[in-house]
C-alpha cells in the first residue's frame, strides 16, 4: 500500500517556494522495489546418429552333415555333429557395424527385418540364429551364445561397434550350394 | 519486463536434438560343398588307407558323385557298396597295412568346379559273401 503524502497548501503559494516544495514532493513519492530473477536456458545439440556395415557375416565352406556351425563375434568358427570344416574358400568372418554419434551416449538397437534362414535361392534353406554384441572399442570379445542380443550400446567418444555372428544348422542331406542372407541394424538415441 | 523476458528464454531457445533412427545390412553366407573336397585336401600330403577308410565312414552321402563312383548309403550305389561298412570297420579294427596302387580312373565322375575330389569303397565282387577271405576292397579317388 502505497503511503499517502499529504501535502497542505496556503491559498497563497509565493513563487519562489515552487521550487521547494517542488523538491519535496519529489522526495516524498513512494519507493518501488523491483524484483528479478534469472534462470538458465541450456541446449545440447547431438550428431545425428548413424550406422554402417564395415564387414559381412562369412561361414565360409561347410561340409553338409547334421549339426550346427557357429561363427562368434570374433570370427572365430566351430562346428558340432557330423559337419565339416574344409580348409578353403572364404576366411570366416563376423559382421561388423560402425557406429558414430556423439560423446558417450547410449544407444538402442534392433534388429527386425533381419533374415531367419540363409536360402540358396532354390528353395533349399538353413536356419539360422544371429549372435550379438555391441562393444566401445573395435575389441569383440567372441561370443558364441544366440540366446540374448545385444539391444543397448554406449558411444566410447562417439564411436561404437556391434559384432554379429551366429549359429546356422546345416541338415545331413544339405543340398550344395552358395546360401545367403541379410542381418539388419537400427540405431537410435535412447 | 524482466519477468516477462525470462518466462520466454525457454520457448526461444528449444531445440530439438536429432532423434531420427539409422540402419544398415550386413549380408551372411555360407557354401555347402560335397563331402568330397575334404580328400582334395588330405591327397596334397601324405594320407593312410585308413584315413580314407575313415573318411568314406564319416562323410555323408551325396548325390553330385553319380553313379561311377558310388558313394556309400547312396541310393544309387551298386548292391554291392550295401556291404562295405562292414568291412570298413573291420579294416580300421584292425588296422592292417594295405597294399596301394594308384591307377588312373578314366571312368571318374566328374565334379563341379571347387569340389577337390570323392572317395569311396566297395569289394572287389560284389557278389561274394562279406566275410574273411572275402574280395579286397577297392577304394576310388576321384580328382577334379
Amino acid at each position: 500500500m502505497r503511503p499517502h503524502t499529504a501535502i497542505f497548501m496556503p491559498l497563497r503559494t509565493p513563487a519562489r517556494w515552487l521550487p521547494l516544495i517542488a523538491a519535496s514532493l519529489w522526495a516524498f513519492q513512494p519507493s518501488q522495489a523491483a524484483n528479478n530473477d534469472t534462470a538458465t536456458a541450456t541446449a545440447v545439440v547431438l550428431q545425428p546418429i548413424a550406422v554402417t556395415k564395415s564387414a559381412d557375416l562369412v561361414f565360409g565352406n561347410v561340409v553338409a552333415g547334421n549339426g550346427d556351425v557357429t561363427v562368434a563375434t570374433d570370427g572365430t568358427r566351430t562346428k558340432t555333429g557330423s559337419t565339416v570344416l574344409p580348409s578353403g574358400g572364404a576366411a570366416p568372418a563376423a559382421a561388423r557395424f560402425d557406429v558414430t554419434g556423439t560423446g558417450n551416449n547410449t544407444f538402442s538397437i534392433d534388429y527386425t527385418g533381419s533374415d531367419t534362414t540363409l536360402s540358396d535361392g532354390s528353395g533349399h534353406t538353413m536356419a539360422i540364429d544371429w549372435i550379438t554384441e555391441a562393444v566401445g572399442t573395435a575389441s569383440p570379445t567372441g561370443k558364441t551364445n544366440p540366446a540374448t542380443d545385444a539391444t543397448t550400446g554406449t558411444l566410447n567418444a562417439g564411436a561404437a561397434y556391434i559384432y554379429v555372428g551366429a549359429v546356422l544348422t546345416v541338415g545331413g542331406a544339405q543340398v550344395a550350394g552358395t546360401y545367403t542372407g541379410i542381418v539388419k541394424v537400427t540405431v537410435d538415441y535412447n | 519486463m524482466a519477468d516477462r523476458l525470462v518466462w520466454l528464454l525457454p520457448a526461444l531457445i528449444t531445440v530439438e536434438a536429432s532423434a531420427h533412427a539409422a540402419n544398415a545390412a550386413a549380408q551372411a553366407q555360407a557354401v555347402i560343398v560335397e563331402p568330397a573336397s575334404v580328400v582334395g585336401t588330405a591327397l596334397s600330403a601324405p594320407v593312410s588307407v585308413q584315413d580314407l577308410l575313415q573318411l568314406i565312414l564319416d562323410a555323408p552321402a551325396g548325390p553330385a558323385t553319380g553313379a561311377l563312383v558310388p558313394r556309400i548309403n547312396s541310393p544309387a550305389a551298386p548292391g554291392g557298396a550295401r556291404l562295405v561298412p562292414l568291412r570298413l570297420a573291420g579294416a580300421l579294427d584292425s588296422r592292417q597295412a594295405f597294399g596301394v596302387d594308384l591307377v588312373a580312373g578314366a571312368d571318374a565322375a566328374r565334379l563341379s568346379a571347387g569340389l577337390a575330389a570323392a572317395v569311396t569303397a566297395m569289394p572287389a565282387d560284389a557278389s561274394a559273401p562279406d566275410q574273411d577271405g572275402g574280395p579286397p576292397l577297392v577304394i576310388t579317388v576321384a580328382f577334379n
